[in-house]
């Protein structure tokens, strides 16, 4: 058997919050309780839960932004938390995310090529002009676009440059937050479309972070549910949509269909 | 109740909403629909007389038989709270930080009521009640309660002055999706139990579906289709109402082998355009799929759909849209 992608295995991130009262110990939050998963290349993991239920603190342990307190994310095998920093640093181009405000993770005094070429700057990688047109290309903006600023370009535009930015280190993964959900529907499903278009050419891994179902339906091979920091339910994303084990799964599938 | 006859907004030279007409009657619970740029909020605030200066609103607005198209402010405060209310999708921006929520949904109580304090505050506990609040919460800031119960606080402010339309900006829109799930089902049931009329402006089919009887698709300041929700959803008439159904996501899957090609969304061609530079004719003309060489300068007429309500489009009476 091959190594996944990504492997997370019984992660757990606990949160200390401010005290309440000068005696009492500091109150924990367990913001992701023993959550497993594993996410192969070429393949599409949907994370489905409401705000407040762990799905971005997952994420961002993913990305390594923050380290489990127990459990090991492991990418390509290799555990993300024991990386000296700049090993990790090296293997930061191999994922990459896209946030779900464009315009609040692009830089409005830096044009659209400069914000771009972040990541290769970052890595220390060189041909960036190259590297910058080939992205914008492959989200389906044109290579003037690049000598632009974030304000010309409508929101879907910009969730495009974003995406443009995410993919120029040719990333293995690509973790997405809440990625089109400030997006209109005729916008959003231009921006699935070419999720599903990166991920065909590219054979992109994504883990796709939503609290709306019926857009987690359309992309995703597997799904898992989130709730209070725990995996409530996970499969193929043909039996959790069809045949959900939870009510509260339920309730989620209730909001999403007409 | 409320008879709006060919309101039109504008900014300069841009078009907001062109020609709009229709009427609520109480009891009413309308839908509107369209996506960002498409004048829906527009079209809300001015029948609470709420437009930014800059725009120029001419046409008809009737409440209760009153013209108020182009009142001055002081008029239209005569009806705001008491015969028009409206809830706005970020209930935190809406509540003052400072206040207890139970001293702000007093307010309009003491101010154009004039009860005492003691009357207001029996009435903010029944309204408390009749929004899912529970009394204990009358001494609460708002960031000591949720998202949910924050627009809940704002209902029953919009409900003090028992008005007779609320009209709901995205009221669920931000807000997670089982919250907004109850949010559209308390905003039905005052309605009807109130007898209240209800404008529910939204983006999200599936809250329209749930939370009205009557449909406006609103395209580029026109209201291209209107009709019964349940029938404009089932069998949409209009080339960019069909669209917007299509490219909605639907929470069923098919399993994908190896190398299997996912089927794509079917999208809208471009994007909405700025309102300065929208088609004088058929507004979505230059994005319809269907479009015929009529559309672009020639704006097109109303025609009745099947199942009631009608659309404009240069394809309907013509000929079938699907042929």
């Amino acid at each position: 058997m091959t190594t996944p992608l990504l492997s997370v295995g019984n992660v757990t991130r606990r949160y200390r919050l401010a005290r309440t009262s000068f005696h009492a110990p500091r109150p924990v939050l367990t913001a992701v309780s023993d959550a497993s998963f594993t996410l192969d290349r070429s393949r599409t993991l949907g994370v489905v839960g409401e705000s407040g239920s762990g799905k971005s603190t997952l994420a961002r342990m993913v990305m390594a932004f923050e380290r489990p307190d127990e459990g090991r994310v492991l990418f390509e095998g290799q555990d993300l938390a024991q990386l000296a920093p700049s090993a990790l640093r090296r293997l930061r181009q191999r994922f990459q995310m896209v946030f779900q405000d464009p315009y609040g993770s692009l830089d409005p005094r830096r044009t659209v090529a400069n914000s771009i070429a972040e990541p290769l700057r970052a890595i220390g990688a060189g041909d960036h002009a190259a590297k910058v047109a080939q992205a914008l290309d492959q989200v389906g903006l044109r290579a003037g676009d690049g000598e632009k600023y974030p304000h010309e370009f409508s929101g879907g535009q910009r969730q495009r440059i974003a995406i443009a930015r995410a993919i120029v280190t040719r990333p293995a993964l690509l973790v997405a937050d809440e990625a089109v959900s400030a997006l209109d529907v005729s916008v959003q499903a231009q921006i699935l479309n070419l999720l599903m278009d990166l991920q065909d050419e590219l054979g992109l891994a994504i883990l796709f972070i939503s609290h709306d179902l019926a857009v987690v339906g359309s992309l995703c091979d597997d799904i898992i549910v989130m709730k209070d920091g725990h995996i409530v339910e996970a499969g193929p994303a043909s039996k959790v949509l069809s045949a959900p084990s939870r009510a509260y799964t339920k309730t989620l599938l209730q909001a999403a269909e007409i | 109740m409320i008879e709006v006859e060919e309101l039109s907004i504008r900014f300069g030279a841009a078009t907001a909403i062109r020609e709009a007409t229709f009427t609520i009657q109480p009891g009413d619970r309308i839908g509107v629909v369209g996506e960002s740029g498409c004048g829906k909020s527009m079209l809300a605030l001015s029948l609470i007389g709420m437009t930014p200066e800059a725009a120029r609103v001419t046409g008809s607005i009737r409440l209760e038989g009153e013209e108020l198209a182009g009142a001055p402010d002081r008029l239209w405060r005569r009806h705001r709270a008491r015969r028009v209310s409206m809830i706005f999708q970020e209930p935190m921006a809406a509540l003052n930080p400072l206040k207890r929520i139970g001293e702000t949904v007093m307010e309009p109580l003491l101010v154009h009521e004039g009860l005492t304090r003691a009357a207001a505050r029996a009435r903010v506990l029944s309204l408390f009640e009749e929004v899912g609040l529970p009394g204990g919460r009358l001494r609460q800031f708002p960031h000591e309660i949720s998202g949910g119960q924050r627009q809940r606080v704002l209902i029953a402010l919009a409900l003090a002055c028992n008005p007779a339309l609320l009209i709901a900006d995205e009221p669920t829109t931000a807000l997670d999706a089982t919250i907004a799930l109850r949010i559209t089902e308390l905003l039905v049931r005052l309605a009807e139990e109130r007898r209240m009329a209800l404008l529910f402006i939204s983006h999200d089919l599936a809250a329209i579906a749930r939370a009205t009887r009557d449909v406006m698709v609103v395209y580029g300041g026109d209201i291209i289709e209107r009709g019964p929700t349940a029938s404009v959803l089932a069998d949409p008439a209009h080339p960019y109402t069909r669209g917007l159904i299509a490219a909605r996501p639907r929470a069923a899957a098919s399993p994908r082998g190896p190398g299997e090609r996912r089927p794509r969304l079917p999208t809208i061609v471009g994007a909405v355009p700025p309102l300065a530079a929208l088609p004088a004719g058929c507004r979505f003309s230059g994005r319809c799929p269907v479009e015929l060489p009529v559309c672009a300068g020639q704006r097109p007429e109303a025609v009745a759909r099947t199942g009631g309500g009608g659309a404009i489009c240069h394809r309907l009476g013509a000929e079938s849209l699907t042929a």
